[in-house]
């Protein structure tokens, strides 16, 4: 907890927030992830699970939680893994700072949503990313290398990690943040504006 | 002689192997309030095709329109013969390849309906086409390429679906087939880092757990020492040391 910074008192004073959104498949680990990261309580919306999805707690709207890295106010946001919330995944990217797509590497069964997942929201929002490999720690999963594949990605842009674990989370964070800077988008994107920017995406775009 | 009867008792996959030595209008009534068809077929081939009082215009949607019938339930047909001279129509397709390639779409569709990209993500061209691709994929991407390509936001299988009147599902699976075959994949909207980016800062230490594939010095990349993610990254940085 950083009880120097309340987002909802803060908000409309200090610098403007920008805004990181974490996704992926149910079970994948972003409410971990966003846990892992935040300063303040997560607020949550887990709830039992209505349906089988093998598992018993699930997001239903989505996480939120805050950090504040020099000064700077950021906003985490988790979506909920189920399909159909699926309307809420381009509402959230529009304007992000970045996108954290987690996949868990024990299920290789979720690989194909997660790709779908992935490539709906990347090729409709300009939104920097990163694919996240998630349970790490646990003796039988896929390799970043071996999910790059699958996701037809360059390596450097699929990490490993413990979702659980707030170390393995920031160096995530900071994988993010290196290609967001490698982007050059240092200017034009994260202007004050930032997190804030116009969508670009659709069938007008030129 | 006389042809005719109904689908309910003789398939329209059926009717097409009575027919494949003959030549005349083929009309199937798919019931009230449903459409009205006739088909003209030569020498097994479809030589033309109105559906509802307008001409079908192209071999994309003449399929789709077969499709139609291939999976119709019941409807009334009937075959008038005709000469092939007579027949000289803006189609020529062979109905029985046909059917069986529609039979074939119809277990893909159902083999890898969970595989298909979301409808709304937007695809673009790869490459040019080098070898020949069987022919329904063929007349899809006769018809669909320029948009793959002069589009910059891409297209997706909904607008696909659309602009050429075909079914959703089978502008999804003609778009998994293009991607396995190299033709198609989806847009990123924001652009490929530059290969080798440059990180900002020092970077990980190789045993850490996120340390992939690291970082040849671009001379593209310089960032501004002053940045927003330059600060960013060393005050992530200062938490985990
Ligand atoms: N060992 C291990 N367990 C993890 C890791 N990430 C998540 N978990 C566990 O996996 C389970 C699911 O994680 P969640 O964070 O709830 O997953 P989620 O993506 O928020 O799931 P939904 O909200 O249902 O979509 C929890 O029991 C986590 O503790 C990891 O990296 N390693
Ligand atoms: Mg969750």
């Amino acid at each position: 907890m950083n009880p120097l910074y309340d987002p909802i008192a803060s908000f409309g004073t200090g610098p403007k927030p920008l805004k990181l959104v974490v996704a992926g498949p149910v079970g994948a680990g972003k409410t971990s992830f966003v846990r892992s990261l935040s300063e303040t309580e997560v607020v949550g919306t887990d709830e039992l699970a209505t349906e089988d999805i093998g598992k018993t707690f699930t997001t239903v709207a989505m996480d939120f939680g805050t950090l504040v890295l020099d000064g700077q106010p950021i906003f985490l946001f988790g979506t909920p893994g189920q399909d159909r919330f699926d309307f809420m995944w381009e509402v959230l990217c529009e304007g992000a700072l970045g996108l954290v797509l987690l996949v868990a590497g024990d299920k290789p069964s979720e690989f194909s949503q997660a790709r779908r997942i992935l490539e709906f929201i990347t090729s409709r929002i300009s939104v920097p990313f990163i694919v996240g490999v998630t349970r790490q720690d646990l003796p039988k999963v896929w390799s970043s290398e071996d999910v790059a594949e699958y996701f037809g990605l360059p390596t450097a842009q699929v990490v490993s990690l413990n979702a659980t674990r707030s170390t393995s989370s920031i160096f995530t964070l900071i994988h993010l943040l290196e290609l967001v800077g490698a982007y050059q988008l240092s200017e034009s994107f994260v202007s004050s504006d930032a997190g804030l920017a116009e969508p670009q995406n659709g069938f007008g775009q030129q | 002689m006389s042809l005719f009867g109904n689908l309910s008792d003789l398939p329209f996959v059926e009717v097409v192997a009575l027919l494949s030595r003959k030549s005349g209008a083929l009309e199937i009534s798919l019931g009230p309030f449903r459409s009205h068809y006739q088909l003209y077929v030569a020498d097994g081939s479809l030589r033309g095709m109105v559906r509802d009082h307008s001409p079908v215009e192209d071999a994309l949607q003449a399929r789709e329109e077969i499709v139609k019938l291939f999976v119709a339930q019941s409807g009334s047909f009937e075959f008038t013969k005709l000469s092939p001279e007579s027949l000289v129509g803006n189609l020529d397709l062979p109905l029985q390849r046909i059917l069986l390639s529609i039979s074939t779409m119809h277990d893909e569709i159902g083999a890898f309906r969970e595989h298909f990209a979301d409808p709304r993500t937007q695809f673009r061209a790869t490459q040019a086409l080098e070898e020949s691709l069987d022919p329904t994929l063929s007349d899809f991407w006769q018809r669909s390429h320029k948009y793959f390509s002069d589009l910059p936001s891409g297209i997706s299988a909904q607008q696909l679906s659309s602009l050429l009147r075909i079914s959703l599902e089978q502008a999804q699976l003609y778009l998994y087939k293009l991607r396995a075959a190299g033709l198609v994949a989806p847009i990123r909207a924001v652009e490929q880092p530059p290969k080798n980016h440059q990180p900002l800062a020092p970077s990980i230490p190789a045993s850490a757990p996120v340390a992939v594939g690291v970082a040849q010095p671009s001379p593209k990349s310089k960032p501004r020492s002053d940045g927003l993610i330059p600060r960013l990254l060393q005050a992530l940085k200062g938490k985990i040391l």
